[in-house]
């Protein structure tokens, strides 16, 4: 017993080496004030740093290692653990204002994409060039595609945020590149085979040219919004950023300089969908490579079954799916209502009213994100606190979730007024056909921003339940939502009533979505302490 | 195209960056820079040619095949840097280094004051510019702070360092990065003994004419000099023993008839349309 005792003796004083080496490295990296965050990177700074503290070449030897850099990937990897270990530290506490500010400054980095888009085409002076000058059956061909990659990327980005965070939280580099791979090969196939059914299904009705574009639409669309899913979650907000203004520089480029700020026939707005789509595919490339580079220094991963993780990530997929279906419905409803009993025709002064009241109600998905930035703070509050705290604990979390809604409720009510004042004059300004169609478009303005305000309000509840991994309610009420619009939307058409009325659509399925997540948020944020211990 | 590398340049420039303290996201683009640098002439280079065989070791691991790599020491002109056969009356510790944290003279001051228990009237002379304020004004504190200024002499530059070689008993290097040291082979083609950390090239240099160190370690380095110190009739044999390897290796005839052999075969091997 002894024997072997002493047998392996050298084999933890090499392994009480390495810790040792590995703890003067973190220590020296604090005693120097090498910098905030300032840690080894990679085997060759280990290396490099192993050097200077005098591991010669006699005293890797010495350790049974052929070289410093085998002795350097040991020690970075123990360095990591001790690193990590420090790094748990209490984050500095800012006044509430100071706080609120950087949350709504970190918030809004979600909306970049979106920020950046509306500034950029702006500048181009291409603001909603799909609504107004675009001939109607490009339009439509265009809007058919889009809603069709909105709802794809809808459950695949659902898909990937869901799984790809669990792995991220765990820094589990191996299983975060294995998921991407998987779900954006299962992404890339469904966008294909939507995109060759939006060709197919509609050919026979608009042409194949109109059916072409509506085609590339759906891929270019989706596949741009797949590739910023793994950035979205791996909180890369500098390259969603920086890939947001590229891509409104590219088309925006195209449409002004190229175009002229007009679209005649299909392969001049397909150049833009082709361009969208490589920007994606470029962006997914990058992506997959760095994660796959960043994997192959964590070794094999163990995978786990498949069928386990769709099963789990499902109901987050199917959410997004079906609350793209719920607020798209009333547009596809005006369509068919702007084409007269002839199918669908774009309904530009419905969409452009619509669109409006999205661009009006960015302060309220803000808001959201404040309040999702400030959440953890919260918690990690509260579970310092003992059991018979826990009540306590409990009330504070629905008073939070209480200035949640009315943070929400005053957000949308600026956007109301906001709408109200700036509104009538982009409409107006936007050169619609007729007055009829201005009076149309600041109708729907007027009903779907404070429609859109409870989506958001529905969209908060959303991520409270999904943080607490309770996404029944959400999909329920996405799914009610949607009947309910379809029901709207569907009583509206065989009334032959305007396309104005289907925004009755968007109303109705917003209220569903909302109270229905509202009622499961308020029981779940009663009881916050058992729903978070239950989902953990 | 041939790269000579004195140091490991990506390696001088992450210990830099590791004591400048930048913020993360600096430092990363820094760093990702330098790397991208360093291994795109790594990537173009038809040969590179280290000063040593230890600083091969990194330019292996930074992806360079054996066969582009051609090791040529570094030379010093043994007219210039001659044996002067000069003792000085009290025991003197000399180091030719410019004034930077790469050369860790922290360690070298911090080890002055175990050399002055054994030998009282033992001097530190500190040859070199200043190349970074702030790290010499650190330097003179911990001077300051260790009660060493009868001790350690910061000279300054010099035009004439075999003269400054001349008047040591040991000369010392502390550092914690190098390529192929030549303040060593200096020192030695001087015919003095050297005591010197065990980075880069340094133990390569000295062979058995000297003594290595661990970086880092005042006390280890204090023992070394104050073995050397307390044995002057052996340290002036290893001060010759030195010269000869110097003169055997490390010439700056040699070097040149190194390179110039190399460029010969480089530009041998280039085609003839290439050249203009």
């Amino acid at each position: 017993m002894s024997d072997d005792r002493d047998a392996f003796e050298p084999f933890e004083r090499r392994e009480h080496a390495v810790e040792s080496a590995a703890r003067t490295i973190v220590a020296l990296s604090r005693r120097d004030r090498f910098g905030i965050g300032w840690r080894p990177k990679g085997v060759d700074e280990v290396a490099i740093l192993l050097e200077s503290l005098g591991y010669s070449p006699e005293v890797v030897a010495e350790l049974w290692y052929p070289d410093l850099f085998a002795l350097a990937r040991d020690v970075s990897t123990a360095v990591n653990r001790y690193v990590t270990d420090e790094e748990r530290r209490e984050p500095p506490t800012l006044d509430w204002f100071t706080q609120t500010c950087r949350d709504y400054a970190i918030g809004s980095l979600y909306s970049a994409p979106w920020i950046v888009a509306v500034i950029g085409l702006a500048i181009f002076g291409a603001s909603l060039w799909s609504s107004l000058s675009t001939p109607l059956h490009l339009a439509t061909a265009i809007a058919l595609g889009v809603y069709a990659a909105q709802i794809v990327s809808g459950f695949f980005s659902q898909g990937i945020a869901r799984r790809l965070t669990f792995y991220f939280l765990q820094a589990n580099d191996s299983l975060m590149a294995w998921t991407v791979r998987r779900f954006v090969a299962a992404g890339l196939l469904t966008t294909a085979v939507v995109s060759a059914g939006v060709f197919a299904g509609l050919a026979a009705f608009v042409g194949y040219s109109d059916a072409l574009l509506s085609a590339l639409f759906c891929a270019g669309t989706a596949i741009f919004q797949l590739a910023l899913a793994p950035l979205y979650t791996l909180r890369r907000f500098t390259w969603i950023v920086a890939l947001a203004i590229l891509a409104t520089a590219i088309t925006g480029g195209t449409f002004v300089f190229i175009f002229h700020r007009h679209v005649d026939v299909p392969w001049e707005p397909a150049t833009l969908a082709v361009e969208v789509g490589l920007l994606g595919a470029a962006i997914l490339a990058s992506t997959m490579s760095w994660l796959a580079r960043r994997a192959a220094r964590s070794g094999a991963p163990v995978p786990p079954a498949l069928d386990s993780i769709v099963r789990s990530t499902f109901p987050y997929a199917l959410f997004g799916a079906l609350y793209f279906t719920s607020i798209l419905i009333d547009r596809i409803a005006a369509g068919i209502a702007a084409a007269n009993g002839r199918g669908f025709a774009y309904a530009s002064a419905y969409e452009l009213g619509a669109d409006i009241a999205l661009l009006a109600i960015l302060p309220v998905v803000v808001v959201i994100n404040v309040m999702l930035e400030a959440l953890p703070r919260r918690i990690l509050k509260g579970a310092e606190g003992a059991i018979r705290d826990l009540e306590k604990f409990d009330r504070s979390m629905l008073r939070f979730y209480g200035w949640g809604i009315l943070a929400v409720a005053t957000a949308t009510l600026f956007a109301v007024l906001l709408g109200e004042v700036v509104g009538p004059r982009m409409i107006l300004s936007a050169r619609l056909g007729t007055i009829g169609d201005a009076a149309l478009s600041l109708a729907v303005l007027r009903v779907a921003i404070p429609a859109y305000g409870l989506v958001m309000l529905g969209l908060l509840n959303t991520q409270l339940l999904f943080f607490l991994s309770r996404p029944r309610a959400p999909v329920i009420g996405t799914a009610a939502g949607t009947i309910a619009a379809l029901a709207t939307c569907g009583w509206a058409l065989a009334v032959h009533l305007s396309a104005e009325a289907m925004v009755g659509g968007l109303l109705a399925s917003a209220l569903t979505f909302t109270a229905i997540t509202t009622v499961a948020a308020v029981r779940t944020m009663r009881r916050f302490s058992y729903s978070y211990y239950a989902a953990y | 195209m041939i790269l000579t590398e004195h140091g490991v340049y990506l390696r001088e420039r992450v210990l830099e960056l590791a004591r400048a303290g930048v913020p993360f996201s600096d430092r990363t683009i820094k760093k990702n820079l330098f790397s991208a640098v360093a291994r795109a002439t790594y990537a173009v280079a038809d040969i590179i040619a280290p000063v040593c065989s230890y600083n091969a070791t990194w330019e292996r691991f930074y992806g360079v095949p054996d066969d582009r790599i051609m090791v040529i020491y570094n030379g010093v002109d043994e007219r210039r840097f001659d044996d002067r056969n000069f003792r000085p009356e009290r025991p003197t510790v000399t180091a030719m280094v410019r004034i930077d944290p790469l050369k860790d003279i922290e360690t070298l001051v911090a080890s002055a004051p175990f050399v002055r228990e054994r030998f009282p009237d033992v001097v530190f002379d500190i040859w070199g510019p200043i190349h970074d304020e702030a790290y010499n004004r650190q330097v003179v504190e911990l001077v300051g702070v260790l009660g060493l200024e009868e001790c350690v002499r910061f000279r300054g530059s010099t035009s004439d360092p075999a003269a400054a070689y001349a008047e040591a008993s040991v000369v010392a290097l502390s550092s914690i990065s190098e390529g192929f040291p030549y303040s060593v082979i200096e020192a030695m083609m001087c015919a003095k003994p050297v005591v010197a950390t065990d980075v880069g090239g340094a133990r390569e240099a000295i062979g058995e004419c000297g003594t290595v160190v661990p970086p880092k370690r005042p006390q280890r380095l204090a023992e070394a000099l104050c073995d050397m110190l307390a044995r002057p009739e052996e340290a002036v044999l290893v001060g010759k023993r030195a010269r000869e390897r110097a003169l055997e290796l490390f010439t700056l005839s040699g070097c040149l008839a190194s390179y110039r052999a190399l460029y010969a075969e480089v530009a041998s091997a280039v085609p003839v349309g290439a050249r203009a």
